[in-house]
């Protein structure tokens, strides 16, 4: 209880408030700027914490992040271009609310199911890991393997571009994180007798790369579409009354429900969670007509299950040390730039970061509820940043991070490398997600294979023998081989499913 | 979504099983100190460039995944090619003559170059860069007391 009023102390003083606010309104802008995303907030931001405590950098990245999954709804409503994927579903009824002349009625819905999505979700993430993590204190590498093989696994089959293409993008992650000494004997691997290939690839180099430069790269290719006809009409009140908020209770809990296991499961995340509850808010309405028209309902619904998928993907990250999507896999990758071991020891060893990690995701909800009911007025200005005050900036943060980070110039290799890289696998369609989180897991996966054969004679077979892995690599499996069968029964034989990247 | 190209998949797949022939030569090349009961460094790749040699068959015998977005004509690729070169180019300046002289020159090139015809100003690019730079400078050099490239012609 002590670490409880010390963290939360420290999260209350006013230098720390300030940052949570910055990074609440970075996070809002990246989220809302179609192109851009929290992800690529969080991606940027996380060399410029280098120089600050654990608790302060965690307080800035968990912040950008809230705050970018909950702007996202702002494209899709005043332009019907979703800020990141998490909005699809969004833009659905979001948009023609506001061609309606009733956006604000529409974002007053999206804030508040944010925030209810947002806040609550954190609340039962921070039950439930603790819990979790009570009982992954218990498993064995041949647990962590399969575990990580299963997040990898469910990440490759529901990406875009089918699941041969996943999979070769996550085995291209896998072997980019052998590129240096090896684990447990320290043997040089692909290093081509280079030193500065030794530490092999710098993790932020290929996030900057692999997201933001890419992006904007691409962006430019695209010939920068602009944002100037975003409107929003007159302000009156909060937008949604009462009476829509008690009607749409059992939507709104549904649609929790839904985003915050969803988001728990790896690979899926708010991207999926959003058409979901929405399709499921469709189903069970006695209006289903009414949904793609301009209904509150479909508003609700989306925004809620988004956010919830916030807290969902924080249980296994926090408990486990397994990302579920891009975003916690940069999360958990700054968890080891500051030098901290991420999965179930970490509720003992580093408590206080756990408790700001859940602290600042719910002071954020607060915050980013407060912000964009304040700057609701704001949200065309958004749009309207101009390209060229934007990417140009990006660019040097990438450069002037990977350099912060590594302390050599060597590495802007790897950053322009990656980019390249990024655009190549957009070409070919080969899915990027797999590819940071095969590379983030890598080296977890590696050390638990061979300790896994290390440990037992009948190493191999304990893979089989132990519930827990068993079960966990069955799930593996039935997710690599139902792409495979899903199109014949539905009768589109040829070409396997796709699902949201 | 648009019809699937069977030639992008198999030259993917062709691309892909060459990367996996080099990487397990590379691979069976490791030198390394066998350790008791350890299955050794070269385990892991294995694994990896498995996966891998699996996929690229499989998109060589099973080629088709859908075409996501419209492919990219002539004019896209041009413009990427643009895109690409101020950033490898801020890359080299940094490299060459460091953090303070590059940063500006990059913010004002990448700044006319995202302009839209007639809406470049040279002093709105200037205030611009000035400012970036100032604030980027101030925050990691000031406020987090980190080294910036200096450049080896500086």
């Amino acid at each position: 209880m002590d670490m409880l009023f010390s963290v939360f102390g420290e999260l209350l003083t006013p230098t720390t408030l300030v940052v949570i606010l910055i990074a609440n309104m970075v996070g809002i802008v990246f989220g809302a700027i179609p192109g851009l995303s929290g992800g690529i907030g969080v991606a940027l931001l996380l060399p410029m914490t280098f120089g600050l405590s654990p608790v302060l950098a965690f307080a800035m990245l968990i912040s950008v992040w809230v705050g970018g999954q909950s702007g996202a709804m702002i494209g899709s409503i005043l332009l019907g271009i979703p800020g990141s994927p998490s909005a699809v579903a969004t833009t659905f009824d979001g948009f023609p609310m506001t061609q309606r002349g009733e956006a604000v009625r529409a974002l007053g819905a999206a804030i508040s199911a944010s925030f209810i999505g947002t806040f609550f979700s954190i609340l039962i993430a921070a039950v439930l890991s603790d819990w979790l993590a009570d009982f992954a204190v218990q498993l064995g590498p041949w647990e962590y393997f399969a575990l990580g093989m299963c997040a990898i696994s469910l990440v490759s089959s529901l990406s875009s571009g089918g699941v041969l293409h996943g999979f070769a993008a996550a085995a291209l992650g896998l072997l980019a994180s052998t590129v240096g000494f090896a684990p447990i004997d320290g043997s040089e691997r692909f290093t081509f007798g280079s030193i500065y290939m030794g530490s092999g690839f710098d993790l932020i180099a290929l996030m900057l790369g692999l997201f933001a430069i890419k992006q904007i790269v691409t962006e430019f290719a695209r010939g920068l579409p602009t944002f100037d006809q975003a409107k929003i009409g007159a302000i009156k009140g909060l937008g949604v009354s009462f009476a829509e908020y008690r009607a749409n209770g059992v939507n709104i809990l549904r649609s929790f429900m839904i985003g915050l296991w969803i988001g728990f499961l790896p690979g899926m995340g708010a991207a999926l969670s959003n058409l979901v509850a929405y399709a499921q808010a469709k189903n069970s309405s006695k209006h289903p007509e009414k949904f793609g028209t301009g209904c509150i309902d479909g508003v609700f619904a989306s925004e809620t299950a988004n956010n919830a998928s916030i807290g969902g993907s924080l249980i296994p990250m926090i408990s486990l040390g397994i990302p579920g999507d891009g975003t916690t896999a940069l999360l958990l990758g700054g968890l080891m730039i500051h030098g901290l071991q991420p999965g179930p020891l970490l509720f003992s060893s580093n408590p206080e970061i756990v408790l700001t990690i859940f602290m600042t995701a719910l002071i954020s909800a607060v915050l980013v509820l407060a912000l964009q009911f304040g700057g609701i007025r704001l949200f065309p200005y958004i749009l309207r940043v101009p390209h060229r005050v934007m990417y140009p900036a990006i660019v040097v943060l990438c450069f002037t991070g990977t350099f912060v980070y590594a302390g050599t110039e060597f590495n802007f290799l790897f950053l322009v490398g990656f980019a390249l890289l990024g655009i190549l696998m957009d070409w070919f369609r080969l899915p990027i997600s797999p590819f940071p989180l095969a590379f983030i897991l890598g080296p977890m996966l590696e050390l638990n294979l061979r300790n896994s054969l290390t440990y037992d004679e009948n190493g191999l077979m304990m893979f089989v023998t132990r519930p827990v892995a068993a079960g966990l690599l069955l799930i593996a499996l039935c997710s690599i081989l139902w792409p495979f069968f899903k199109p014949r029964r539905a009768g589109t034989a040829g070409v396997p499913a796709r699902g949201a990247e | 979504m648009r019809r699937p190209t069977l030639a992008r998949d198999r030259f993917l797949g062709v691309l892909l099983l060459a990367i996996s022939v080099a990487l397990y030569v590379v691979t069976s090349r490791i030198d390394y100190t066998p350790m008791t009961d350890d299955p050794g460094p070269t385990l892991f790749p294995y694994f990896g460039i498995a996966l891998l040699g699996i996929c690229s068959i499989g998109m060589l015998l099973r080629p088709g995944a859908p075409e996501l977005e419209p492919a990219w004509g002539r004019t896209q690729w041009l413009r990427l090619g643009k895109g690409f070169l101020p950033v490898v180019a801020y890359g080299l300046l940094l490299w060459l003559i460091g953090f303070d002289l590059a940063t500006p020159l990059i913010l004002v090139a990448m700044y006319w170059q995202m302009s839209k015809p007639g809406q470049f100003r040279i002093l709105g690019a200037a205030v611009y860069a000035a400012v970036t730079f100032g604030l980027l400078y101030v925050f990691f050099h000031n406020a987090l007391g980190s080294y910036l490239p200096e450049g080896i012609l500086s």
